[in-house]
């Protein structure tokens, strides 16, 4: 009978105890322990307390704001930003390149910086609010706006690598039998960038819900009117009402999760479409 | 230095790609592990080599058991399927990089390096390439380097991971003389890896040939070639044509197809038959009574041989025979002409039951 | 014969007349970008620099001769210095752990690394209250024993760490699962150890995607606004960073100053993006150098 051992389990690569002990230290202390800190403080809360701050008329009125004020923004991102990614990965034309790097400005811009500035240029005698015959700072619409200008790069983002990697060949196929333009465009690139899109739309309006400071410059901050959620909880502190600020936050929270766990399951159908193409 | 791989399992996850791997290579010798895709002979090569580990059994070198030692300490030179040069240095660093980064009580001075590597580029025939980058090199100029980057080091066995996977048939062809010159020059204990069996036949002493987890066959290539072991193996190795048909009294039966089974005197089995296609007899005329009517259906002469398909007139199945062109010209051939086939050689298996 | 040639023809004046089409199609496409990218992006970014010098140049200079001014240049200087470092460190460190072991609860820290950029600035701020200031014990025993973290310096530092680590980290991660773990495996065969495979075969691979990672974490972590607003505590001239002190001149309209500042970090946000956009060609080629 020949020796037959279990070998011990180790990896290949050395490094791997010291790798890892670090990695998960480091996530613990910066991330896990303070986030948890939001469930610790709402659950000695108890549930009453919780609710009424959860469900108080003025929060839940910023809740709704965010929400419609978001998804707005996030559609009109959601054609402009098929149609940029579209216009920069299937046409030439001048400054090309310098255009397709300049849709990251609202990455690389501090958003304060963003907020006064639009602020400025849509308030009654700004640059463009004085060409528009109705009020855009202070109001819903212009909280949308500044949305629209956070959420920019995101869809194009996402879309541009799918519309790169696009075989010209299926294009040509689908031409090749008949197909109109409109109907390729329909059939076979349209299915196709779905997922993409639809992930950057996600991204989009999650990256909305808690956007705060381009915001609170715009929107005037009128309770019941222009108060966002972020908004709430900052306003809250200030009142030094931290319970009602972790409640609102603990609701922002898995409303984010949720939102995640739904770009996570996008990216995998996208993956799947991908590996099958 | 021998190479004893004893009772060696490996999974992933649920799926088992290594069953019970046992067997021994001795000094000097040059090794083919073949098999189809997934038949677990990378991962037996990655574990010869402690680029992974085994789930039970060992790895001896030379009789010391290395099964749990680390990478840098086993001395072995590795070609990595897609070469894995360094990038970010050229062809000399490549080369030196072994030497490199050896203890400095260990290093060689940076005179006996240059030396070293000289003496490896003119042996990979790449002597004027050394200040390049692995990127101004073609696919074959690549694959040389990651031999001679293996080499530098001196290790006691060359392990080589599909080593011409990637190249084009006419470089393939060349690196395989090299190589083979190269065993032969260097003497230098070596595993190497394919699922191409004209490759592995042509270079290696001895062929190991896997199927799902499992060692099917072991020998040199003709012992493999002429005596395959079992109907995998017919089927894998050259190209066959299999009867599928029973087993009785001696005789194997397909259909109209008849022929002598003495290797199972008494046994009524299922069984299965191989016929090598240059191993058939085609005759205008029946003669004999073991003996196969069959319509020829397409006739493609390739260089001194002719390939011909023909209909078996029972079954329908198609068969693939091969002869030499005068052989061809003699019979007067056509396609759509009906004739008798006679074996000159079959291999039958039982299968059972 | 005569049947092809006309089918051939009528198949001409077809392809012409949708060229027309797509050629209209495209003008109009084109159109719509340039006028959409010009209202939102370019607009905006011209008036920050047009509402900064409108009163000249020597009110502009001025502009940073206020002491609180500089003292939030200072600080932004002093949290960026230390929250890049730190975000690098273990940015690779994590990509490292995640991308070249395979290992159990892996899609967990993965999930970890990316939940800051899911989270709101202000929450990433507010859990930062919660866990040093005086509602928790910790709180209480460091401020019992002297160590304020809230409303100052450190506290500033573990927020923007917070919000800003990914960057370096979720690039790390993508470039090197891009790449593989083969040219490890080749290092360690020859004989190095997993330093030297670290520093000589690792580090030059990732040397672009690393730097673009660090640029993007520095752009955020000088610009970040919602969580460094939440800890600072607004004082003026401690703990006010510039995106915080252009919030303050604005609320007390000073628009010069405040436009003046933005300008600044709107050079920066433009210098960014130029090495971004140099850096991505490098490191597309990084991912795909393999032959």
């Amino acid at each position: 009978m020949n020796v037959i051992k279990k070998s011990r389990r180790k990896r290949v690569i050395p490094g791997f105890g010291l790798t890892l002990g670090l990695s998960t230290l480091y996530l613990s202390l910066i991330v896990l322990i303070p986030l948890s800190m939001l469930f610790v403080y709402s659950a000695r809360m108890g549930w009453h307390a919780f609710w009424s701050d959860v469900l108080d008329p003025r929060v839940v009125a910023s809740y709704m704001l965010s929400f419609r004020t978001s998804l707005l923004a996030g559609l009109v991102n959601l054609i402009f930003g098929v149609l940029i990614a579209w216009v920069l990965t299937r046409y030439t034309f001048p400054w090309k390149r310098l255009i397709d790097g300049f849709v990251d400005l609202p990455f690389a811009l501090p958003t304060s910086v963003a907020g006064i500035t639009l602020t400025t240029l849509y308030s009654a005698n700004g640059w463009i609010g004085r060409l528009l015959p109705f009020q855009v700072s202070f109001t819903p619409l212009g909280i949308t706006v500044a949305l629209i200008f956070v959420g920019l790069p995101f869809v194009v983002r996402m879309v541009q690598p799918v519309l790169q990697d696009f075989e010209h060949e299926v294009e040509e196929a689908s031409v090749s039998l008949g197909a109109s333009p409109f109907q390729t465009f329909r059939k076979v690139i349209f299915p196709q960038l779905l997922p993409a899109a639809l992930s950057g739309f996600a991204l989009a309006f999650a990256r909305s819900l808690g956007e705060y400071g381009s915001v609170v410059f715009i929107s005037g901050n009128m309770p019941f009117k222009t108060e966002i959620a972020p908004l709430m909880i900052v306003t809250k502190l200030e009142q030094f009402d931290y319970s009602a600020a972790t409640a609102i936050a603990v609701v922002m929270l898995l409303l984010s999760f949720a939102l995640l766990l739904v770009i996570n399951v996008l990216q995998w159908w996208y993956g799947r479409r991908f590996a099958n193409n | 230095m021998s190479i004893e791989i004893n009772h060696v399992s490996k999974s992933y996850g649920s799926f088992q790609i290594l069953k019970n791997i046992n067997f021994t290579i001795q000094t000097g010798e040059l090794i083919a592990l073949l098999g189809p895709s997934g038949s677990g002979k990378t991962s037996l090569l990655r574990i010869v080599a402690g680029l992974e580990q085994a789930d039970e059994g060992q790895i001896v070198f030379n009789g010391q058991d290395l099964t749990n030692a680390r990478i840098k300490d086993r001395k072995v030179g590795f070609v990595f399927q897609h070469y894995a040069l360094f990038q970010n240095m050229t062809v000399f660093h490549n080369i030196a990089y072994g030497l490199n980064v050896l203890p400095r009580k260990y290093r060689p001075s940076k005179k006996e390096i240059k030396e070293k590597v000289e003496k490896l580029l003119s042996l990979i025939r790449l002597e004027p390439y050394g200040k390049r980058y692995p990127s101004q090199l073609s696919g074959g100029q690549r694959q040389r380097v990651a031999l001679a980057r293996a080499l530098a080091i001196e290790p006691k066995i060359l392990l080589l991971d599909e080593p011409f996977g990637a190249l084009d048939a006419k470089v393939r062809k060349e690196l395989r003389d090299w190589l083979r010159h190269l065993h032969e020059s260097v003497g230098i204990t070596s595993i190497f890896v394919t699922h191409d069996q004209e490759e592995a036949f042509e270079v290696a002493d001895r062929v190991v040939i896997m199927h799902d987890g499992k060692i099917e066959q072991i020998g040199t290539p003709e012992h493999v070639y002429d005596h395959p072991a079992n109907p995998f193996i017919y089927d894998f190795i050259g190209s066959a044509n299999r009867f599928e048909g029973k087993i009785a009294g001696g005789k194997f039966v397909d259909g109209d197809f008849e022929t002598d089974a003495p290797e199972y005197p008494g046994e009524v089995t299922q069984g299965l038959g191989f016929v090598r296609p240059y191993h058939f007899i085609i005759e205008k005329q029946k003669s004999g009574n073991q003996s196969l009517k069959a319509k020829i259906k397409h006739v493609q002469p390739v260089g001194p041989i002719v390939r011909l398909n023909l209909e078996r007139s029972d079954t329908h199945d198609l068969l693939h025979v091969e002869m030499n062109r005068e052989e061809f010209s003699r019979l007067d051939l056509h396609a759509d002409e009906l004739v008798h086939l006679k074996v000159k050689k079959v291999q039958i298996f039982s299968t059972g039951q | 014969m005569e049947n092809m040639i006309q089918s051939d023809v009528s198949k001409q004046t077809l392809s012409v007349r949708s060229s027309l089409k797509s050629a209209i199609v495209r003008r109009l496409f084109i159109s719509l970008v340039f006028l959409f990218l010009f209202c939102f992006l370019v607009v905006p970014l011209i008036s920050i620099f047009f509402e900064a010098l409108r009163q000249g140049a020597g009110v502009y200079f001025s502009s940073f001769a206020d002491p609180n001014t500089l003292s939030s240049i200072r600080l932004t200087l002093i949290v960026t210095l230390a929250v890049v470092p730190i975000n690098t460190v273990f940015g690779i460190l994590i990509a490292w752990t995640v991308t070249k072991y395979a290992f159990k609860g892996k899609n967990m820290l993965v999930t970890l690394v990316d939940l800051p950029f899911s989270v709101s600035p202000v929450i990433g701020g507010l859990i930062f209250v919660l866990l040093f200031g005086e509602h928790s014990e910790l709180g209480r025993w460091l401020i019992a024993h002297n160590i304020n973290i809230v409303f100052n310096v450190p506290g500033i530092v573990i927020a923007t760490l917070f919000v800003t680590f990914p960057f370096v980290a979720r690039e790390l991660i993508s470039l090197m699962n891009h790449q593989g773990t083969a040219l490890e495996e080749a290092s360690l065969v020859l004989g190095a150890g997993a330093w030297q495979t670290f520093f000589r075969v690792t580090l030059p691979n990732i040397k672009w995607g690393l730097l673009y990672g660090i640029i993007l974490c520095n752009a955020r972590a000088i610009g970040e606004f919602g969580a460094v607003s939440v800890v600072s505590g607004h004082i003026s001239g401690m703990t006010n960073t510039m995106p915080l002190q252009i919030e303050n001149l604005y609320n007390e309209y000073q628009l010069d100053p405040a436009f003046a500042l933005a300008s600044i970090m709107s050079l920066f946000a433009i210098i960014t993006m130029i090495l971004k956009m140099i850096l991505e060609k490098n490191v597309q080629k990084a991912a795909n150098g393999r032959p």
